[in-house]
C-alpha cells in the first residue's frame, strides 16, 4: 500500500478515536465495511530469531497440551481456571505461545515459563506481596519449564518471574502493565471476566 | 431516662461496627507495609492508602505498588510518588468511566491512565459500551502502549474494536495479533493497525452476507 494511503487509512482510525458518542449499529456497519474493505499497510521486517529466548507458557493456549501432561503426571486433579477446550481451541488459532490474560474465576492458576539455562524462577506479584522468597516456581523434570501455582481471587492481579534470583522479567505472553520509574516491567492477569473466556 | 441513655449507646455501637472493617483492613495494609518499608516510609504510603479508602477508592493496588517498589529495590521517595501516582490514576479513572464501574474497571482504567492514555478515551470507551465491563478492553489498550504502539493509534484501535461489537475475546485476540507481530519485527502502530483490521475482517465474515449493510455505502 503506498504510504499515503496508509497514512490515510490510520488518519481513519485516530479520527475513531477523536470522535464522540456510542456507535449506533449504521455507524457500527459503515465502519466495519470501511476499515475492512480496506488493504492493510504492507510493511514488516521481521527477524527470524526473535523468538528466541525464555518463552512464556502459561497455563492457556500453547501449553494446553503440556498441561494435560502435567495434570495427569503428577496426579494434578483439576487446573481451576485452565479452560481446557478453549486452550485447545486458541492452541490451534495461535500455535505460537499462549498467553494468559484471562481466567474466567477465582481459584488456583498454574504459572509456567520456559527459562532454558537457569537454576531458579520465582514468580512475585500483588498476591504474594512481590517477595521473591514466597512463591519458587518448581522445574519439571530436567528440562526447562518451570510451573507454580497459586490461588487467585477475581480482579486484575500484577506479576513478573525473578530469574536466577535477579532478573525481573514480564510474562513473554501476558499483557504488560505500564513502565514505572522502579524500572521493570510486569505483567497482568485478569481474573472473573468470564465472558472473556 | 434508660432511652436517652441508650440512645448514644446504639449510635456508638453502629459507629464502631461500622467502622470497623475499615480499621481492620487499614491495620492489615499497616502491618504488611511495616514488614517491608521503613516506619516513616511506611507511614507516610498509609496516609495515602487511608485517603484513598476514604474516598471510596480501591486501595489494595497501592499497597501492592508500595510493595513492588520495595522489591525492586527503589528509593523510598519513589515509591511514595509511584502510590501517589497511581492513588490520583484510580480517581481520575473512576470520574471517567463513571462511579458505577467495577472495582477491576477502575484499576485498568488507572493503568491506563498511567501508561500514557488521556481520560477522555476512558470516556469514550464507556461511552461506547455502557452496560459491558471494560476490563479487557483496557488492559490490551494499556498493553499496546506498552508495546510501544501510539498512544492515540492505540486508543483508536481499541475504541474502533468495541464500538464495531468486538467482544473482550476478540480484544485478547487482536491484542495476541498485535503482540505477535511486533516480536516478528514488525512496527507496532502498523501492527496494531492490522490486528485492528483482521478483528474487523473477522467480525465480517462471521456475520455473512445476510448481515452486511448492503444499502450503506462504505463511506
Amino acid at each position: 500500500m503506498p504510504e499515503r494511503e496508509e497514512g490515510e487509512w490510520l488518519e481513519r482510525v485516530r479520527g475513531e478515536y477523536r470522535s464522540s458518542g456510542p456507535a449506533s449499529d449504521a455507524s457500527r456497519e459503515r465502519l466495519l465495511h470501511r476499515l475492512a474493505s480496506e488493504p492493510a499497510p504492507a510493511r514488516a521486517s521481521a527477524s527470524p530469531f526473535r523468538w528466541l529466548g525464555q518463552q512464556s507458557l502459561s497455563v492457556q493456549g500453547g501449553i494446553a497440551c503440556a498441561a494435560l501432561l502435567l495434570a495427569a503426571a503428577s496426579g494434578i486433579g483439576a487446573f481451576r481456571g485452565l479452560d481446557l477446550a478453549a486452550s485447545a481451541r486458541r492452541a490451534a488459532l495461535a500455535p505460537a505461545s499462549g498467553p494468559l490474560a484471562a481466567v474466567p474465576e477465582a481459584g488456583t492458576v498454574t504459572f509456567a515459563l520456559r527459562a532454558p539455562q537457569v537454576s531458579s524462577v520465582a514468580l512475585v506479584g500483588d498476591f504474594n506481596a512481590w517477595d521473591p522468597r514466597a512463591t519458587p516456581m518448581r522445574r519439571q523434570g530436567q528440562g526447562d519449564l518451570w510451573t507454580a501455582q497459586v490461588e487467585l481471587a477475581d480482579g486484575l492481579h500484577s506479576y513478573a518471574y525473578v530469574i536466577d534470583g535477579e532478573q525481573w522479567q514480564p510474562d513473554p505472553g501476558a499483557p504488560l502493565s505500564p513502565e514505572t520509574p522502579f524500572g521493570l516491567r510486569s505483567s497482568v492477569i485478569v481474573v472473573g471476566e468470564k465472558e472473556a473466556l | 431516662m434508660r432511652v436517652r441513655a441508650r440512645f448514644p449507646l446504639a449510635v456508638l455501637a453502629a459507629a464502631l461496627l461500622a467502622a470497623t472493617p475499615a480499621s481492620a483492613d487499614s491495620a492489615s495494609d499497616a502491618a504488611r507495609l511495616e514488614r517491608r518499608l521503613d516506619p516513616e516510609t511506611s507511614a507516610r504510603v498509609m496516609e495515602i492508602v487511608d485517603a484513598a479508602r476514604e474516598a471510596g477508592l480501591p486501595t489494595a493496588p497501592l499497597v501492592a505498588r508500595a510493595l513492588e517498589g520495595a522489591s525492586q529495590q527503589a528509593r523510598n521517595e519513589s515509591i511514595l510518588v509511584e502510590v501517589q501516582k497511581l492513588s490520583a490514576a484510580l480517581g481520575e479513572a473512576r470520574r471517567s468511566l463513571g462511579h458505577e464501574s467495577k472495582e477491576t474497571e477502575i484499576v485498568a482504567g488507572a493503568s491506563a491512565l498511567v501508561a500514557g492514555v488521556p481520560t477522555d478515551s476512558l470516556a469514550r470507551l464507556r461511552a461506547s459500551r455502557p452496560a459491558e465491563s471494560l476490563t479487557i478492553s483496557l488492559v490490551v489498550l494499556c498493553d499496546l502502549v506498552a508495546r510501544g504502539v501510539p498512544q492515540p493509534t492505540a486508543s483508536g484501535a481499541v475504541l474502533s474494536a468495541v464500538r464495531a461489537g468486538g467482544t473482550d475475546r476478540d480484544l485478547l485476540r487482536m491484542r495476541e495479533h498485535v503482540h505477535d507481530q511486533i516480536r516478528r519485527g514488525a512496527a507496532p502502530g502498523g501492527a496494531a493497525e492490522r490486528g485492528l483490521r483482521e478483528l474487523l475482517g473477522r467480525r465480517l465474515s462471521a456475520r455473512g452476507p445476510a448481515g452486511a449493510p448492503g444499502k450503506e455505502r462504505a463511506r
